[in-house]
Protein backbone atom coordinates (compact mmCIF):
# COMPACT_ATOMS: atom_id res chain seq x y z
CA UNK A 1 0.00 0.00 0.00
CA UNK A 2 2.80 2.59 1.01
CA UNK A 3 4.12 2.71 -2.64
CA UNK A 4 0.46 3.75 -3.79
CA UNK A 5 0.84 7.06 -1.59
CA UNK A 6 2.27 9.24 -3.47
CA UNK A 7 1.08 12.34 -2.14
CA UNK A 8 -0.90 12.62 1.32
CA UNK A 9 -2.54 15.69 2.11
CA UNK A 10 -4.53 14.27 5.00
CA UNK A 11 -3.86 12.22 8.31
CA UNK A 12 -5.30 8.92 6.82
CA UNK A 13 -2.41 7.94 4.91
CA UNK A 14 -3.95 8.04 1.40
CA UNK A 15 -3.90 10.51 -1.40
CA UNK A 16 -6.27 10.79 -4.12
CA UNK A 17 -4.32 8.45 -6.55
CA UNK A 18 -3.79 6.10 -3.74
CA UNK A 19 -7.76 5.79 -2.86
CA UNK A 20 -8.82 5.22 -6.55
CA UNK A 21 -6.16 2.70 -7.09
CA UNK A 22 -7.64 0.72 -4.09
CA UNK A 23 -11.33 1.71 -4.91
CA UNK A 24 -10.35 0.02 -8.17
CA UNK A 25 -9.23 -2.55 -6.56
CA UNK A 26 -11.82 -2.94 -4.27
CA UNK A 27 -14.29 -2.38 -7.10
CA UNK A 28 -13.57 -5.19 -9.02
CA UNK A 29 -12.83 -8.10 -6.50
CA UNK A 30 -15.88 -10.22 -8.37
CA UNK A 31 -13.23 -9.84 -11.46
CA UNK A 32 -10.54 -11.28 -9.55
CA UNK A 33 -12.49 -14.12 -8.63
CA UNK A 34 -13.60 -15.58 -11.87
CA UNK A 35 -9.80 -14.80 -12.77
CA UNK A 36 -8.35 -16.27 -10.40
CA UNK A 37 -4.97 -18.21 -11.48
CA UNK A 38 -4.09 -15.60 -13.35
CA UNK A 39 -0.51 -14.47 -12.19
CA UNK A 40 0.59 -11.02 -11.51
CA UNK A 41 2.71 -10.33 -14.90
CA UNK A 42 5.62 -8.24 -15.21
CA UNK A 43 6.12 -6.34 -18.61
CA UNK A 44 8.28 -8.75 -20.57
CA UNK A 45 11.31 -6.16 -21.04
CA UNK A 46 10.97 -4.31 -17.47
CA UNK A 47 14.83 -3.87 -16.38
CA UNK A 48 15.12 -5.55 -12.88
CA UNK A 49 18.00 -6.34 -10.31
CA UNK A 50 18.77 -10.28 -10.09
CA UNK A 51 16.23 -11.22 -7.07
CA UNK A 52 17.86 -14.37 -4.70
CA UNK A 53 16.77 -17.56 -6.62
CA UNK A 54 16.08 -15.85 -9.97
CA UNK A 55 17.12 -17.22 -13.21
CA UNK A 56 19.52 -15.25 -15.19
CA UNK A 57 21.19 -15.69 -18.96
CA UNK A 58 22.87 -14.13 -21.66
CA UNK A 59 22.25 -13.98 -25.26
CA UNK A 60 24.73 -13.04 -27.91
CA UNK A 61 24.11 -13.67 -31.32
CA UNK A 62 26.30 -13.46 -34.67
CA UNK A 63 29.93 -13.67 -33.91
CA UNK A 64 30.72 -13.89 -37.55
CA UNK A 65 34.22 -15.11 -36.39
CA UNK A 66 36.79 -15.02 -39.31
CA UNK A 67 35.03 -11.37 -40.76
CA UNK A 68 37.95 -9.14 -41.70
CA UNK A 69 36.10 -6.35 -43.93
CA UNK A 70 36.00 -2.71 -43.25
CA UNK A 71 32.66 -2.96 -41.23
CA UNK A 72 35.02 -4.38 -38.36
CA UNK A 73 38.26 -5.77 -38.63
CA UNK A 74 39.00 -7.39 -35.68
CA UNK A 75 35.40 -9.64 -34.50
CA UNK A 76 37.57 -11.70 -32.02
CA UNK A 77 38.52 -8.63 -30.22
CA UNK A 78 34.68 -7.66 -30.08
CA UNK A 79 33.74 -10.81 -29.18
CA UNK A 80 35.88 -10.92 -26.39
CA UNK A 81 34.95 -7.61 -25.01
CA UNK A 82 31.26 -9.43 -25.12
CA UNK A 83 33.19 -11.63 -22.80
CA UNK A 84 34.12 -8.93 -20.59
CA UNK A 85 31.05 -7.22 -20.43
CA UNK A 86 29.71 -10.99 -18.97
CA UNK A 87 32.14 -11.41 -16.74
CA UNK A 88 31.63 -8.12 -15.62
CA UNK A 89 27.73 -9.11 -15.20
CA UNK A 90 27.08 -8.56 -10.67
CA UNK A 91 26.00 -11.82 -10.60
CA UNK A 92 27.64 -14.80 -13.47
CA UNK A 93 24.84 -15.95 -15.95
CA UNK A 94 23.70 -19.40 -15.39
CA UNK A 95 24.19 -20.19 -19.00
CA UNK A 96 24.94 -17.86 -22.37
CA UNK A 97 22.61 -18.87 -25.56
CA UNK A 98 24.36 -18.25 -29.01
CA UNK A 99 21.99 -17.98 -30.80
CA UNK A 100 23.83 -18.42 -34.52
CA UNK A 101 26.24 -17.33 -37.18
CA UNK A 102 29.29 -18.59 -34.49
CA UNK A 103 31.25 -18.50 -37.88
CA UNK A 104 31.41 -16.28 -40.80
CA UNK A 105 32.41 -19.21 -43.51
CA UNK A 106 31.78 -22.74 -40.69
CA UNK A 107 35.40 -23.15 -41.33
CA UNK A 108 37.06 -25.29 -38.44
CA UNK A 109 39.31 -22.34 -37.10
CA UNK A 110 36.79 -20.13 -37.03
CA UNK A 111 34.58 -21.99 -34.39
CA UNK A 112 38.09 -23.58 -32.88
CA UNK A 113 38.53 -19.27 -32.33
CA UNK A 114 34.93 -18.85 -30.66
CA UNK A 115 35.62 -22.18 -28.62
CA UNK A 116 38.49 -20.84 -27.57
CA UNK A 117 37.01 -17.00 -26.30
CA UNK A 118 34.25 -18.38 -25.22
CA UNK A 119 35.83 -20.34 -22.59
CA UNK A 120 36.85 -17.80 -20.53
CA UNK A 121 33.44 -16.53 -19.82
CA UNK A 122 32.13 -17.06 -16.42
CA UNK A 123 29.20 -19.17 -17.02
CA UNK A 124 28.35 -22.98 -16.74
CA UNK A 125 27.21 -23.78 -19.82
CA UNK A 126 26.66 -22.38 -23.15
CA UNK A 127 23.62 -23.38 -25.94
CA UNK A 128 23.98 -22.76 -29.46
CA UNK A 129 21.54 -22.33 -32.16
CA UNK A 130 23.18 -22.59 -36.11
CA UNK A 131 23.22 -19.37 -38.00
CA UNK A 132 23.16 -20.06 -42.20
CA UNK A 133 26.34 -19.32 -41.93
CA UNK A 134 27.68 -21.87 -39.70
CA UNK A 135 26.23 -24.52 -42.49
CA UNK A 136 28.07 -22.60 -45.69
CA UNK A 137 30.47 -24.64 -46.33
CA UNK A 138 29.21 -28.81 -45.47
CA UNK A 139 25.17 -27.72 -44.79
CA UNK A 140 25.97 -27.76 -40.95
CA UNK A 141 27.74 -31.10 -40.78
CA UNK A 142 30.56 -29.72 -38.69
CA UNK A 143 27.86 -27.43 -36.28
CA UNK A 144 26.60 -30.62 -35.56
CA UNK A 145 29.26 -32.20 -34.62
CA UNK A 146 30.67 -29.91 -32.85
CA UNK A 147 27.40 -28.47 -31.27
CA UNK A 148 24.96 -30.90 -31.97
CA UNK A 149 25.51 -33.65 -29.44
CA UNK A 150 21.98 -34.66 -27.98
CA UNK A 151 19.74 -32.78 -30.24
CA UNK A 152 16.92 -34.24 -32.53
CA UNK A 153 17.24 -33.86 -36.20
CA UNK A 154 19.17 -30.69 -37.36
CA UNK A 155 19.86 -29.40 -33.65
CA UNK A 156 17.01 -28.46 -32.37
CA UNK A 157 16.39 -29.31 -28.49
CA UNK A 158 15.02 -28.28 -25.37
CA UNK A 159 15.88 -27.89 -21.95
CA UNK A 160 14.24 -26.78 -18.36
CA UNK A 161 15.41 -24.42 -16.19
CA UNK A 162 14.35 -23.01 -12.83
CA UNK A 163 10.65 -23.56 -14.03
CA UNK A 164 11.12 -21.97 -17.82
CA UNK A 165 11.06 -24.65 -20.56
CA UNK A 166 13.86 -23.33 -23.42
CA UNK A 167 13.45 -24.44 -26.73
CA UNK A 168 16.12 -24.19 -29.43
CA UNK A 169 15.22 -23.98 -32.99
CA UNK A 170 16.82 -24.78 -36.45
CA UNK A 171 15.42 -22.50 -39.80
CA UNK A 172 18.45 -21.86 -41.24
CA UNK A 173 19.19 -25.18 -43.34
CA UNK A 174 16.66 -24.98 -46.13
CA UNK A 175 16.44 -21.26 -46.64
CA UNK A 176 13.17 -20.14 -48.65
CA UNK A 177 13.43 -18.06 -52.07
CA UNK A 178 14.71 -14.45 -50.70
CA UNK A 179 16.06 -16.31 -47.40
CA UNK A 180 13.74 -16.11 -45.50
CA UNK A 181 13.90 -18.81 -42.23
CA UNK A 182 11.84 -22.43 -42.78
CA UNK A 183 11.31 -24.55 -39.75
CA UNK A 184 10.04 -27.51 -41.68
CA UNK A 185 7.88 -30.10 -41.00
CA UNK A 186 9.59 -32.27 -38.84
CA UNK A 187 10.58 -29.67 -36.02
CA UNK A 188 7.35 -28.41 -36.28
CA UNK A 189 6.06 -31.67 -35.23
CA UNK A 190 8.39 -32.17 -32.89
CA UNK A 191 7.68 -28.48 -31.59
CA UNK A 192 4.14 -29.95 -31.06
CA UNK A 193 5.08 -32.62 -28.98
CA UNK A 194 7.56 -30.98 -27.02
CA UNK A 195 5.22 -28.41 -26.22
CA UNK A 196 2.22 -30.79 -24.94
CA UNK A 197 3.57 -31.91 -21.49
CA UNK A 198 3.44 -27.97 -20.17
CA UNK A 199 1.12 -26.41 -18.71
CA UNK A 200 -0.24 -22.73 -19.97
CA UNK A 201 1.85 -21.39 -16.74
CA UNK A 202 4.55 -22.11 -17.65
CA UNK A 203 7.37 -19.85 -18.86
CA UNK A 204 8.64 -20.19 -22.47
CA UNK A 205 11.65 -19.01 -23.98
CA UNK A 206 11.95 -19.73 -27.94
CA UNK A 207 15.30 -19.56 -29.66
CA UNK A 208 16.21 -19.45 -32.99
CA UNK A 209 18.56 -17.60 -35.73
CA UNK A 210 16.35 -15.45 -37.70
CA UNK A 211 13.41 -14.42 -36.56
CA UNK A 212 10.32 -15.96 -35.85
CA UNK A 213 8.26 -12.74 -36.94
CA UNK A 214 8.07 -10.88 -40.08
CA UNK A 215 10.85 -7.70 -39.56
CA UNK A 216 11.22 -7.31 -43.23
CA UNK A 217 10.34 -10.33 -45.30
CA UNK A 218 12.08 -8.56 -48.38
CA UNK A 219 14.97 -9.16 -46.91
CA UNK A 220 14.81 -12.45 -45.83
CA UNK A 221 14.51 -11.22 -41.93
CA UNK A 222 11.80 -13.72 -41.13
CA UNK A 223 10.57 -17.25 -41.48
CA UNK A 224 8.33 -18.87 -43.69
CA UNK A 225 6.39 -21.49 -41.12
CA UNK A 226 6.85 -19.17 -37.78
CA UNK A 227 3.50 -18.89 -37.84
CA UNK A 228 3.05 -22.28 -37.20
CA UNK A 229 5.29 -22.80 -34.30
CA UNK A 230 4.04 -19.42 -32.84
CA UNK A 231 0.28 -21.02 -32.62
CA UNK A 232 1.69 -23.80 -30.65
CA UNK A 233 2.93 -21.26 -28.27
CA UNK A 234 -0.12 -18.89 -28.40
CA UNK A 235 -1.99 -20.59 -25.14
CA UNK A 236 0.92 -19.88 -22.84
CA UNK A 237 0.89 -17.19 -20.36
CA UNK A 238 4.89 -15.76 -21.09
CA UNK A 239 6.51 -16.40 -24.50
CA UNK A 240 9.70 -15.22 -24.92
CA UNK A 241 10.91 -15.70 -28.83
CA UNK A 242 14.90 -14.31 -28.59
CA UNK A 243 16.52 -14.51 -32.31
CA UNK A 244 20.02 -12.60 -33.94
CA UNK A 245 20.62 -12.56 -37.62
CA UNK A 246 19.46 -9.62 -38.44
CA UNK A 247 22.68 -7.17 -35.91
CA UNK A 248 20.31 -4.70 -34.25
CA UNK A 249 18.01 -5.01 -31.31
CA UNK A 250 14.26 -5.21 -31.91
CA UNK A 251 11.22 -5.28 -30.10
CA UNK A 252 7.44 -6.43 -30.64
CA UNK A 253 4.67 -7.64 -28.37
CA UNK A 254 1.66 -10.01 -29.46
CA UNK A 255 -0.28 -11.06 -27.01
CA UNK A 256 1.49 -12.43 -24.51
CA UNK A 257 4.92 -13.17 -26.76
CA UNK A 258 7.45 -10.92 -26.60
CA UNK A 259 9.80 -11.22 -29.78
CA UNK A 260 13.48 -9.73 -29.38
CA UNK A 261 16.63 -9.49 -31.72
CA UNK A 262 19.78 -8.98 -30.10
CA UNK A 263 22.75 -7.10 -31.42
CA UNK A 264 25.43 -8.53 -33.19
CA UNK A 265 29.25 -8.79 -32.05
CA UNK A 266 30.72 -8.31 -35.07
CA UNK A 267 29.41 -5.49 -37.13
CA UNK A 268 25.87 -3.75 -37.48
CA UNK A 269 23.61 -4.26 -40.48
CA UNK A 270 21.29 -1.53 -41.90
CA UNK A 271 17.55 -1.03 -40.57
CA UNK A 272 14.89 -2.65 -42.04
CA UNK A 273 14.46 -1.00 -45.82
CA UNK A 274 17.31 1.53 -45.24
CA UNK A 275 19.75 0.66 -48.36
CA UNK A 276 19.63 -1.62 -51.08
CA UNK A 277 19.52 -4.70 -48.99
CA UNK A 278 21.20 -6.10 -45.87
CA UNK A 279 25.02 -6.74 -45.34
CA UNK A 280 27.97 -5.38 -43.03
CA UNK A 281 27.40 -1.71 -42.79
CA UNK A 282 30.39 0.42 -41.62
CA UNK A 283 30.10 3.39 -39.11
CA UNK A 284 32.81 5.64 -37.86
CA UNK A 285 34.96 3.72 -35.44
CA UNK A 286 33.93 5.42 -32.44
CA UNK A 287 30.64 4.46 -32.93
CA UNK A 288 31.25 0.58 -33.94
CA UNK A 289 30.81 -0.34 -30.41
CA UNK A 290 27.61 1.47 -29.23
CA UNK A 291 25.80 -1.10 -32.42
CA UNK A 292 27.31 -4.07 -31.18
CA UNK A 293 26.17 -5.94 -27.83
CA UNK A 294 24.91 -8.78 -25.47
CA UNK A 295 20.78 -9.19 -24.43
CA UNK A 296 20.66 -10.44 -20.53
CA UNK A 297 17.73 -12.27 -19.74
CA UNK A 298 16.33 -12.13 -15.93
CA UNK A 299 13.67 -14.42 -14.51
CA UNK A 300 12.29 -13.97 -11.11
CA UNK A 301 10.10 -17.21 -10.13
CA UNK A 302 5.99 -16.21 -9.65
CA UNK A 303 6.34 -13.69 -12.04
CA UNK A 304 5.21 -14.03 -15.17
CA UNK A 305 7.10 -12.66 -17.70
CA UNK A 306 11.31 -12.43 -17.93
CA UNK A 307 13.02 -9.10 -18.45
CA UNK A 308 15.10 -8.82 -21.41
CA UNK A 309 17.80 -5.86 -21.46
CA UNK A 310 20.38 -5.07 -24.09
CA UNK A 311 23.54 -3.89 -23.43
CA UNK A 312 25.88 -2.33 -25.84
CA UNK A 313 30.13 -2.74 -26.16
CA UNK A 314 30.40 1.02 -25.74
CA UNK A 315 28.52 1.06 -22.03
CA UNK A 316 29.68 0.99 -18.51
CA UNK A 317 30.85 -2.22 -18.10
CA UNK A 318 27.89 -3.78 -15.39
CA UNK A 319 25.05 -1.32 -16.41
CA UNK A 320 22.21 -1.72 -18.30
CA UNK A 321 21.55 -1.39 -21.94
CA UNK A 322 21.36 1.53 -23.95
CA UNK A 323 23.13 3.56 -21.73
CA UNK A 324 25.19 4.98 -24.94
CA UNK A 325 22.10 5.19 -26.37
CA UNK A 326 19.81 8.60 -25.65
CA UNK A 327 16.85 7.73 -23.49
CA UNK A 328 13.72 9.60 -23.34
CA UNK A 329 11.85 9.51 -20.25
CA UNK A 330 7.88 9.46 -20.18
CA UNK A 331 6.90 11.16 -16.78
CA UNK A 332 4.26 12.99 -15.23
CA UNK A 333 2.46 13.20 -18.95
CA UNK A 334 5.57 14.33 -20.72
CA UNK A 335 8.78 13.32 -22.42
CA UNK A 336 11.62 14.23 -21.19
CA UNK A 337 13.57 16.25 -23.53
CA UNK A 338 11.12 17.16 -25.50
CA UNK A 339 13.15 17.66 -28.49
CA UNK A 340 16.11 15.82 -28.86
CA UNK A 341 18.89 15.93 -31.19
CA UNK A 342 21.13 12.99 -32.51
CA UNK A 343 23.08 11.82 -35.51
CA UNK A 344 22.00 9.38 -38.16
CA UNK A 345 21.87 6.16 -37.34
CA UNK A 346 20.97 6.32 -33.36
CA UNK A 347 18.94 4.20 -31.69
CA UNK A 348 16.72 6.39 -28.87
CA UNK A 349 14.68 4.38 -26.28
CA UNK A 350 11.81 6.05 -24.57
CA UNK A 351 11.23 4.22 -20.99
CA UNK A 352 7.62 4.87 -19.47
CA UNK A 353 8.12 5.85 -15.76
CA UNK A 354 4.60 6.89 -15.32
CA UNK A 355 1.98 4.63 -14.12
CA UNK A 356 -0.71 4.85 -16.99
CA UNK A 357 0.21 3.62 -20.20
CA UNK A 358 1.54 5.46 -23.39
CA UNK A 359 2.25 5.62 -26.59
CA UNK A 360 5.16 6.45 -28.26
CA UNK A 361 3.40 7.78 -32.21
CA UNK A 362 4.93 9.09 -35.24
CA UNK A 363 2.94 11.92 -36.47
CA UNK A 364 4.45 10.71 -39.79
CA UNK A 365 3.29 7.31 -39.34
CA UNK A 366 7.42 6.38 -38.53
CA UNK A 367 7.23 4.59 -36.05
CA UNK A 368 4.06 3.22 -33.56
CA UNK A 369 5.06 1.52 -30.51
CA UNK A 370 1.70 -0.35 -28.35
CA UNK A 371 0.82 0.98 -25.48
CA UNK A 372 3.84 0.65 -22.46
CA UNK A 373 3.40 0.09 -19.21
CA UNK A 374 4.98 0.93 -16.55
CA UNK A 375 8.59 0.56 -16.89
CA UNK A 376 8.49 -0.66 -20.30
CA UNK A 377 10.54 0.81 -23.29
CA UNK A 378 10.33 1.10 -26.84
CA UNK A 379 13.44 1.71 -29.27
CA UNK A 380 13.67 3.21 -32.74
CA UNK A 381 16.43 3.93 -35.01
CA UNK A 382 16.50 7.00 -36.88
CA UNK A 383 18.65 5.98 -40.13
CA UNK A 384 18.04 9.21 -42.07
CA UNK A 385 18.62 13.40 -41.58
CA UNK A 386 15.32 15.11 -40.34
CA UNK A 387 12.75 15.82 -37.93
CA UNK A 388 10.20 13.26 -36.56
CA UNK A 389 7.42 14.51 -34.16
CA UNK A 390 5.61 12.12 -32.23
CA UNK A 391 3.08 12.16 -29.49
CA UNK A 392 0.92 9.98 -27.42
CA UNK A 393 -2.16 8.47 -28.89
CA UNK A 394 -3.56 7.98 -25.90
CA UNK A 395 -3.18 10.90 -24.04
CA UNK A 396 -2.04 13.81 -27.04
CA UNK A 397 -1.25 16.70 -24.79
CA UNK A 398 2.09 14.63 -24.92
CA UNK A 399 4.15 15.88 -27.58
CA UNK A 400 8.21 15.87 -28.73
CA UNK A 401 10.41 15.74 -31.63
CA UNK A 402 13.87 14.15 -32.41
CA UNK A 403 15.90 15.90 -34.83
CA UNK A 404 18.41 13.76 -36.83
CA UNK A 405 21.19 15.80 -38.39
CA UNK B 1 -3.14 13.31 -34.50
CA UNK B 2 -6.28 13.51 -32.46
CA UNK B 3 -7.79 16.80 -30.78
CA UNK B 4 -7.14 17.66 -26.93
CA UNK B 5 -10.15 17.52 -24.60
CA UNK B 6 -11.37 20.28 -23.45
CA UNK B 7 -11.33 19.06 -19.72
CA UNK B 8 -7.61 20.10 -19.10
CA UNK B 9 -6.93 16.57 -18.50
CA UNK B 10 -4.19 14.29 -20.39
CA UNK B 11 -7.49 13.19 -22.52
CA UNK B 12 -8.17 13.31 -26.32
CA UNK B 13 -11.45 15.00 -27.31
CA UNK B 14 -13.51 12.01 -28.17
CA UNK B 15 -12.93 10.53 -24.28
CA UNK B 16 -14.15 14.23 -23.06
CA UNK B 17 -17.13 13.75 -25.03
CA UNK B 18 -17.87 10.65 -24.08
CA UNK B 19 -17.68 11.05 -20.29
CA UNK B 20 -20.02 14.11 -20.61
CA UNK B 21 -22.42 12.74 -22.53
CA UNK B 22 -22.24 9.20 -20.77
CA UNK B 23 -22.76 11.66 -17.46
CA UNK B 24 -25.69 13.40 -19.04
CA UNK B 25 -27.29 10.09 -19.79
CA UNK B 26 -26.76 8.82 -16.39
CA UNK B 27 -28.95 11.54 -15.00
CA UNK B 28 -31.36 11.59 -17.91
CA UNK B 29 -31.98 7.88 -16.46
CA UNK B 30 -32.40 8.98 -13.07
CA UNK B 31 -34.93 11.89 -14.74
CA UNK B 32 -37.15 8.78 -16.69
CA UNK B 33 -37.26 7.10 -13.56
CA UNK B 34 -38.40 9.94 -11.69
CA UNK B 35 -41.46 10.41 -14.43
CA UNK B 36 -42.53 7.01 -14.17
CA UNK B 37 -42.71 7.88 -10.54
CA UNK B 38 -45.49 10.17 -11.27
CA UNK B 39 -46.88 7.98 -13.74
CA UNK B 40 -46.01 9.56 -16.81
CA UNK B 41 -45.28 6.29 -18.80
CA UNK B 42 -45.30 7.67 -22.40
CA UNK B 43 -42.38 10.18 -22.04
CA UNK B 44 -40.64 7.95 -19.22
CA UNK B 45 -40.79 5.07 -22.64
CA UNK B 46 -39.11 7.92 -24.92
CA UNK B 47 -36.89 9.44 -22.29
CA UNK B 48 -35.11 5.51 -21.39
CA UNK B 49 -34.75 4.67 -24.87
CA UNK B 50 -33.32 7.54 -26.34
CA UNK B 51 -30.41 6.78 -23.96
CA UNK B 52 -30.32 3.43 -24.53
CA UNK B 53 -30.34 3.94 -28.20
CA UNK B 54 -27.63 6.56 -28.23
CA UNK B 55 -25.34 4.67 -25.50
CA UNK B 56 -25.50 1.80 -28.52
CA UNK B 57 -23.59 5.06 -30.69
CA UNK B 58 -21.45 5.50 -28.26
CA UNK B 59 -20.14 2.04 -27.41
CA UNK B 60 -19.98 1.02 -31.34
CA UNK B 61 -18.12 4.27 -32.34
CA UNK B 62 -16.38 5.27 -29.16
CA UNK B 63 -16.09 2.72 -26.41
CA UNK B 64 -15.82 -0.71 -28.67
CA UNK B 65 -12.38 0.60 -30.73
CA UNK B 66 -10.46 2.32 -27.42
CA UNK B 67 -10.80 -0.99 -25.99
CA UNK B 68 -9.51 -3.63 -28.76
CA UNK B 69 -6.72 -1.23 -29.80
CA UNK B 70 -5.69 -0.19 -25.75
CA UNK B 71 -7.25 -2.80 -23.47
CA UNK B 72 -7.83 -5.95 -25.21
CA UNK B 73 -4.32 -6.95 -26.16
CA UNK B 74 -3.23 -6.61 -22.67
CA UNK B 75 -5.52 -9.11 -21.15
CA UNK B 76 -5.74 -11.31 -19.27
CA UNK B 77 -2.07 -11.77 -18.79
CA UNK B 78 -1.90 -7.58 -17.27
CA UNK B 79 -5.41 -7.60 -15.90
CA UNK B 80 -3.10 -7.13 -12.81
CA UNK B 81 -2.54 -3.93 -13.47
CA UNK B 82 -5.13 -1.30 -11.97
CA UNK B 83 -5.89 0.62 -15.45
CA UNK B 84 -6.23 -2.63 -17.20
CA UNK B 85 -8.62 -4.07 -14.45
CA UNK B 86 -10.71 -1.28 -14.24
CA UNK B 87 -11.49 -0.59 -18.11
CA UNK B 88 -12.24 -4.09 -18.47
CA UNK B 89 -14.63 -3.94 -15.36
CA UNK B 90 -16.30 -0.92 -17.13
CA UNK B 91 -16.53 -2.29 -20.45
CA UNK B 92 -18.13 -6.07 -18.44
CA UNK B 93 -20.84 -3.55 -16.39
CA UNK B 94 -21.17 -1.48 -19.56
CA UNK B 95 -22.04 -4.78 -21.49
CA UNK B 96 -24.72 -5.92 -19.41
CA UNK B 97 -26.45 -2.72 -18.83
CA UNK B 98 -26.23 -2.10 -22.02
CA UNK B 99 -27.91 -5.69 -23.21
CA UNK B 100 -30.57 -5.75 -20.42
CA UNK B 101 -31.31 -1.69 -21.44
CA UNK B 102 -32.17 -3.21 -25.16
CA UNK B 103 -33.92 -5.95 -24.16
CA UNK B 104 -36.04 -3.97 -21.43
CA UNK B 105 -36.61 -1.64 -24.68
CA UNK B 106 -37.71 -4.33 -26.65
CA UNK B 107 -40.04 -6.36 -24.46
CA UNK B 108 -41.47 -3.42 -22.41
CA UNK B 109 -41.95 -0.97 -25.60
CA UNK B 110 -42.37 -3.68 -28.64
CA UNK B 111 -43.64 -6.74 -30.17
CA UNK B 112 -41.28 -7.79 -31.44
CA UNK B 113 -40.02 -10.20 -29.14
CA UNK B 114 -42.49 -13.52 -28.47
CA UNK B 115 -44.34 -13.90 -25.10
CA UNK B 116 -42.75 -16.77 -23.76
CA UNK B 117 -39.47 -14.04 -24.00
CA UNK B 118 -40.75 -10.92 -22.09
CA UNK B 119 -40.58 -10.37 -18.52
CA UNK B 120 -43.79 -9.88 -16.26
CA UNK B 121 -41.89 -7.68 -13.27
CA UNK B 122 -41.13 -4.51 -14.97
CA UNK B 123 -40.47 -2.36 -12.22
CA UNK B 124 -37.82 -4.69 -10.48
CA UNK B 125 -36.03 -5.22 -13.99
CA UNK B 126 -36.05 -1.77 -14.55
CA UNK B 127 -34.69 -0.81 -11.39
CA UNK B 128 -32.19 -3.50 -11.73
CA UNK B 129 -30.88 -2.10 -15.29
CA UNK B 130 -30.81 1.45 -13.73
CA UNK B 131 -28.13 0.03 -11.13
CA UNK B 132 -26.45 -1.74 -13.18
CA UNK B 133 -26.39 1.01 -15.39
CA UNK B 134 -25.29 3.23 -12.76
CA UNK B 135 -22.07 0.85 -11.61
CA UNK B 136 -21.16 0.94 -14.71
CA UNK B 137 -20.88 4.71 -14.74
CA UNK B 138 -19.15 5.08 -12.07
CA UNK B 139 -16.41 2.13 -13.20
CA UNK B 140 -16.05 4.43 -16.49
CA UNK B 141 -15.47 7.27 -14.16
CA UNK B 142 -13.02 5.48 -12.47
CA UNK B 143 -11.43 4.64 -15.88
CA UNK B 144 -11.00 7.84 -17.12
CA UNK B 145 -9.68 9.33 -13.74
CA UNK B 146 -7.03 6.25 -13.63
CA UNK B 147 -6.16 7.00 -17.39
CA UNK B 148 -5.81 10.67 -18.06
CA UNK B 149 -5.51 12.62 -14.87
CA UNK B 150 -2.64 13.97 -14.59
CA UNK B 151 -0.68 13.57 -11.23
CA UNK B 152 -1.55 16.19 -8.34
CA UNK B 153 2.08 17.08 -8.48
CA UNK B 154 2.26 18.36 -12.15
CA UNK B 155 -1.18 19.55 -13.33
CA UNK B 156 -2.19 22.60 -14.53
CA UNK B 157 -5.18 24.46 -12.47
CA UNK B 158 -6.85 23.14 -14.95
CA UNK B 159 -6.59 19.75 -13.74
CA UNK B 160 -6.92 20.53 -10.05
CA UNK B 161 -10.34 21.94 -10.71
CA UNK B 162 -10.94 18.94 -12.96
CA UNK B 163 -10.33 16.63 -9.76
CA UNK B 164 -12.62 18.45 -7.52
CA UNK B 165 -15.49 18.58 -10.32
CA UNK B 166 -14.89 14.55 -10.37
CA UNK B 167 -14.97 14.67 -6.71
CA UNK B 168 -18.26 16.02 -6.33
CA UNK B 169 -19.72 14.61 -9.64
CA UNK B 170 -18.10 10.81 -7.84
CA UNK B 171 -20.41 11.70 -4.14
CA UNK B 172 -23.33 12.82 -6.25
CA UNK B 173 -23.39 9.58 -8.32
CA UNK B 174 -22.75 7.73 -5.47
CA UNK B 175 -25.86 9.28 -3.80
CA UNK B 176 -27.82 8.47 -6.97
CA UNK B 177 -26.93 4.92 -6.66
CA UNK B 178 -27.47 4.35 -3.05
CA UNK B 179 -31.09 6.01 -3.76
CA UNK B 180 -31.52 3.70 -6.88
CA UNK B 181 -30.34 0.75 -4.33
CA UNK B 182 -33.69 1.80 -1.84
CA UNK B 183 -36.03 1.68 -4.66
CA UNK B 184 -35.08 -1.68 -5.74
CA UNK B 185 -35.50 -3.12 -2.35
CA UNK B 186 -38.68 -1.26 -1.72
Amino acid sequence: MAKRIILNLGDDGLDRRGFLECMAWAGTGLLWTINGGIAYSQMAHRATDVAPGALSFVQISDSHMGFNKEANKDVAATLQEAVAKINALPAPPLFVIHTGDISHLSKPSEFDTVDQILKSAKTSQIFYVPGEHDGLADNGKLYLERYGKGTNGLGWYSFDQKGVHFVGLVNVFDLKPGGLGLLGEEQLRWLEKDLAAYSNSTPIVLFAHIPLWSVYPQWGWGTDDSAQALSYVKRFGSVTVLNGHIHQTMQKIEGSVYFHTAASTAFPQPAPGDGPGPGPLTVPADRLRSLLGITKVNYVPGNNALAVVDSSLASGATTDAGLSDPEVRISNFTFDPASLEIPPRTKVTWINHDDQPHTVTSTQKRFDSPPLDTDDHFSFTFATPGEYAYYCKIHPRMTGKVVVK
Amino acid sequence: MPRQGFLGTGAPLSADVTLAIEIAMGLTLVLGMLLARRQRYRAHAWCQTAVVALNLIVIAEVMVPSFRSQVAPKIPARLARSYYTVATGHAMMGSIAELLGVYIMLAAGTKILPESLRFVRYKLWMRIALVIWWIALLLGLTTYARWYLVPKHFSSTGSRTLLGKLDSAATEISDVAGESFNLGSE
